[in-house]
């Protein structure tokens, strides 16, 4: 009795063991789920204020033993007594209900009929729901870890995003000090305020950052202008010395006798010289024009070698000149104004047709686009009306403009330019007439109306459209009108009707009294 | 034998369930080819039960109710049923006769209803009318003429046949009187093997005269032994919620919310717990078990679901539904949790 009894207990007991693991593991799916999607939620929350960050993720993982252990608990509480697992054993076993009245009779005396072997059920678990919502979960938590990282940035960075203005700035600070158009100190002062405007810049209050930058943007360009401006200065000084020069050549090749105009030349020279290089006047130069200056038997070679001096002296300001505008330009800090004087001053020249011969070495300053067309009307030879035009690429205020300056052809036939993307630099002439300005229409002779001959006709018929007259010569001056055949929407319609003809027939042949 | 917290002793068990396959050896003997059908007729009888036969003439319905009446040996009553049997006819009437002294005095006359089984035959073809003065005697088993009450005979069993063809000038049975049957049986068409030996063993049609009837004391020992199959909670639960699945509100199957008009009725889950007593009995088991249940449940609930207008026309009959739904539910419900289940057998 009591082995039946055993029986019993070991197979109930067994079952509800098989059945509580797979319902505490499928349980735990669910609230693994659960715990996913708060967890994800609240995490999500806490990033957008802040308050959390991308290194807490691990607490999906931290929602595992804990699901499990709260999935054994309610399953262990919702798994009832002994007579439930019974019942599946008994259907199980085919035991027609013995092993179940057994047990709740308590009255073993049936034990004997027992199946000899109590087989217990296997047990399927239906997990197919349970996973794909896990796995819907473990992708919200793989989004919550993903896409707020873009909105949780912005909400702890409160700067303005100026990389590109500063970038722009640096460059312009940097062109000036290598230009030597700024101290190194005060360069790295500049630096230091750009650093401190971009570190105050607040997304809330853009508009007093933007003014800051644009305040040092400005204090740039006209450091750029000033410089430029000295610049201009001394090639104007450079020009006048090479006029000097140009004398002294002249002078010392007439060879006239009389020394004393290239000894003055010389002394001239010298001093401009001593001025406009701030006594750094070159060792060779100064001995040969100290040479000149002093008159004697080889005052002409020394002259000579004083213009070669001179030249050579010119050609490396140039060079240097041209440098410095070059760096000025590619930091976007020459405007049309100190163009025009570096044109003044002959370092930008008309470009003419071998410049744009393959292999010509032009040296051509290329200028910043200010959104004007450079009016170069004095071309090198021309003397033609036409304007020189400058066509860059125009990308936007604030982008490099390649323009190149051209100038007209001798004919002045027209402008040349170079086309670009963008609205282009040309003035907008709205008094131009278009090409069609002359143009008429032919007069074209329309037939007569032929009103008279209208008026003799005899209306035999009503339409919508107007009648036609018969242009037929043959017709004369009957100029009788053609019936015209009615459009579908006329008020008139050949066809009698079947059964209407009859009527109609003995309508018009009824003769009059 | 009746305490509700013991099982039937093996002994008693075993001698009634003997009986039990005695009868119903000795009914498959003297009626060839339908043993499933007589089990369940016996089922029935051991249930207490009333049975509505269905089926052809000639199949043998009134040869199987006579046939049992001789081995049960209870008096036996054959009614035909005619649209113009009244209800006098079969519950009895007052007559007026002369006693010894010579007076006259209405005296009762039983009608064919005072009987052990009462063979209702073509029960269909009688007016509603008389059709009715059969409920109470189906249920109260009593019948009440004029103020008095008279107890018919126990056991009292009614076992009715009807005809499917031949509607014409039929009064199809009343909802309330269907739900008196316990079965509602088929009875179809013999086998062929089945009529060779038919027409080979019987001369006339005569069955053979049976060897072995039943007492009244043991008939009385059968229904004791019956009264004491005990009937577990989870089968119990099992018949419930079969027996609900079928009500077109409780939504268990599609099926049921689409073709039943209205469900089973308490009284057939009553019908299909004793039912399936009578199967441990003669499975010799002092407990009911689910297979029982389903072994009964669509014999017991098949005149009891109506259908609707739909399942006519889908040719879905109460029997497809009721076994569909035996497919569908569950013997053991655990509802712990949902999405694990325990792999049976019959899953």
């Amino acid at each position: 009795m009591h082995s039946g009894r055993d029986n019993l207990e070991r197979a109930a007991q067994a079952l509800r063991w098989r059945y509580g693991t797979w319902a505490a593991i499928l349980a735990s799916l669910w609230l693994m789920t659960a715990w996913n999607f708060l967890t994800g939620l609240v995490f999500l929350i806490c990033r957008q204020a802040g308050l959390a960050e991308l290194e807490y993720a691990g607490f999906a993982l931290a929602g595992l033993p804990i699901s499990l252990l709260v999935a054994a608990l309610l399953v262990r509480r919702r798994i009832s007594g002994t007579g439930d697992w019974l019942a599946v054993i008994d259907s199980h076993n085919r035991g027609g209900g013995l092993l179940l009245a057994t047990h709740e009779t308590g009255d073993f005396a049936w034990s004997g009929s027992f199946p000899s072997h109590i087989r217990v059920p296997e047990i399927k678990i239906l997990a197919g729901r349970p996973l794909f919502s896990l796995v819907l979960s473990i992708i919200f938590v793989i989004l919550c870890l993903k896409i707020p990282v873009i909105t949780g940035q912005l909400a702890l960075n409160p700067h303005l995003d100026l990389n590109e203005a500063q970038q722009k700035l640096e460059e312009q600070i940097t062109a000036l000090a290598e230009a030597g158009m700024l101290p190194p100190d005060e360069a790295k002062e500049l630096q230091q305020g750009l650093e401190r405007i971009i570190e105050g810049s607040d997304r809330k209050d853009p508009a007093s950052t933007f003014e800051a930058i644009d305040q040092l943007e400005d204090r740039l360009k006209k450091r750029a202008a000033a410089g430029v401006h000295e610049m201009a200065t001394e090639i104007d000084a450079m020009s006048r010395l090479q006029s000097l020069a140009d004398q002294l050549a002249d002078s010392a090749r007439s060879g006239s006798g009389d020394a004393l105009p290239t000894q003055a030349l010389a002394r001239q020279i010298a001093s401009t010289l001593e001025k406009s290089t701030a006594g750094k006047v070159p060792e060779n130069m100064q001995r040969a024009l100290d040479q000149t200056a002093a008159g004697g038997p080889g005052s002409r070679e020394a002259a000579a070698q004083a213009e070669k001096e001179l030249r050579e002296h010119f050609r490396k300001e140039a060079e240097k000149a041209a440098f410095r505008a070059e760096r000025l330009a590619n930091a976007r800090l020459i405007d049309q104004k100190t163009f025009e004087e570096l044109a003044k001053a002959g370092k930008i020249r008309p470009a003419d047709e071998s410049d744009f011969e393959p292999g010509a070495d032009t040296e051509l300053l290329r200028v910043p686009s200010t959104g004007s067309c450079n009016q170069g009307g004095s071309g090198k030879e021309g003397s033609g009306q036409g304007a020189s035009g400058q066509q860059g690429s125009g990308q936007g205020s604030d982008a490099q403009q390649n323009g190149t300056a051209l100038s007209g052809n001798d004919e002045g036939t027209g402008a040349s330019g170079q086309a670009g993307r963008g609205g282009g630099t040309g003035p907008v002439n709205f008094d131009r007439r278009s090409s069609e300005h002359n143009v008429k229409f032919i007069d074209e002779a329309l037939p007569p109306p032929n009103a008279s001959a209208l008026e003799q006709s005899v209306s035999i018929g009503v339409s919508i459209s107007a009648p036609q007259t018969e242009t037929s010569v043959s017709h004369g001056n009957s100029a009788s009108t053609v019936w015209q055949k009615p459009a579908d929407s006329s008020g008139e319609s050949g066809i009698i009707l079947p059964k209407h003809r009859s009527a109609v027939k003995k309508y018009f042949n009824h003769e009059a009294p | 034998m009746n305490d509700p917290k013991k099982l039937i002793a093996p002994h008693d068990l075993e001698q009634a369930s003997r009986q039990a396959h005695q009868v119903l050896a000795e009914l498959d003997r003297i009626l060839i080819g339908r043993p499933a059908l007589h089990r369940l007729v016996f089922i029935g009888i051991l249930s207490k039960g009333h049975i509505l036969l269905e089926g052809l003439p000639g199949v043998g319905k009134t040869a199987l109710i006579k046939t049992l009446g001789q081995l049960l040996s209870l008096q036996f009553s054959r009614v035909q049923f005619t649209p113009d049997l009244m209800p006098g006819d079969i519950l009895g009437a007052h007559i007026l006769q002369q006693n010894s002294t010579g007076q006259r005095e209405m005296v009762f006359q039983p009608g064919p209803v005072f009987t052990n089984i009462l063979l209702a035959d073509e029960i269909n073809r009688a007016s509603p009318k008389t059709q009715s003065a059969m409920l109470e005697a189906m249920q109260e088993k009593s019948v009440t003429l004029l103020g008095t009450t008279r107890r018919l005979p126990d056991p009292f069993f009614v076992l009715a046949s009807q005809n499917p063809i031949e509607l014409e000038g039929t009064y199809p049975l009343p909802e309330a009187q269907l739900d008196r049957f316990l079965f509602k049986l088929e009875v179809g068409a013999a086998s062929s093997e089945t009529l060779r030996e038919i027409i080979t063993s019987r001369r006339h049609g005569e069955p053979p005269v049976p060897e072995f009837s039943l007492g009244a004391a043991d008939l009385a020992s059968l229904f004791a032994v019956m009264n004491a199959i005990y009937l577990p909670g989870a089968v119990a639960d099992y018949i419930a919620r079969l027996v609900h699945a079928t009500d077109p509100a409780s939504g268990s199957l599609p099926q049921i919310g689409e073709f039943v008009h209205y469900g089973a009725s308490p009284r057939a889950a009553i019908a299909v717990a004793e039912a399936a007593r009578g199967v441990a009995l003669l499975a010799g088991r002092p407990s009911v078990g689910f297979a029982d249940v389903r072994e009964v449940f669509v014999p017991a609930l098949n005149h009891r679901v109506l259908l609707n207008y739909k399942a006519r026309f889908a040719g879905m009959t109460s029997g497809n539904l009721l076994n569909i739904l035996l497919k569908s539910i569950r013997e053991t419900d655990l509802e712990f949790t949902d999405g694990v289940r325990t792999v049976t057998e019959n899953s």
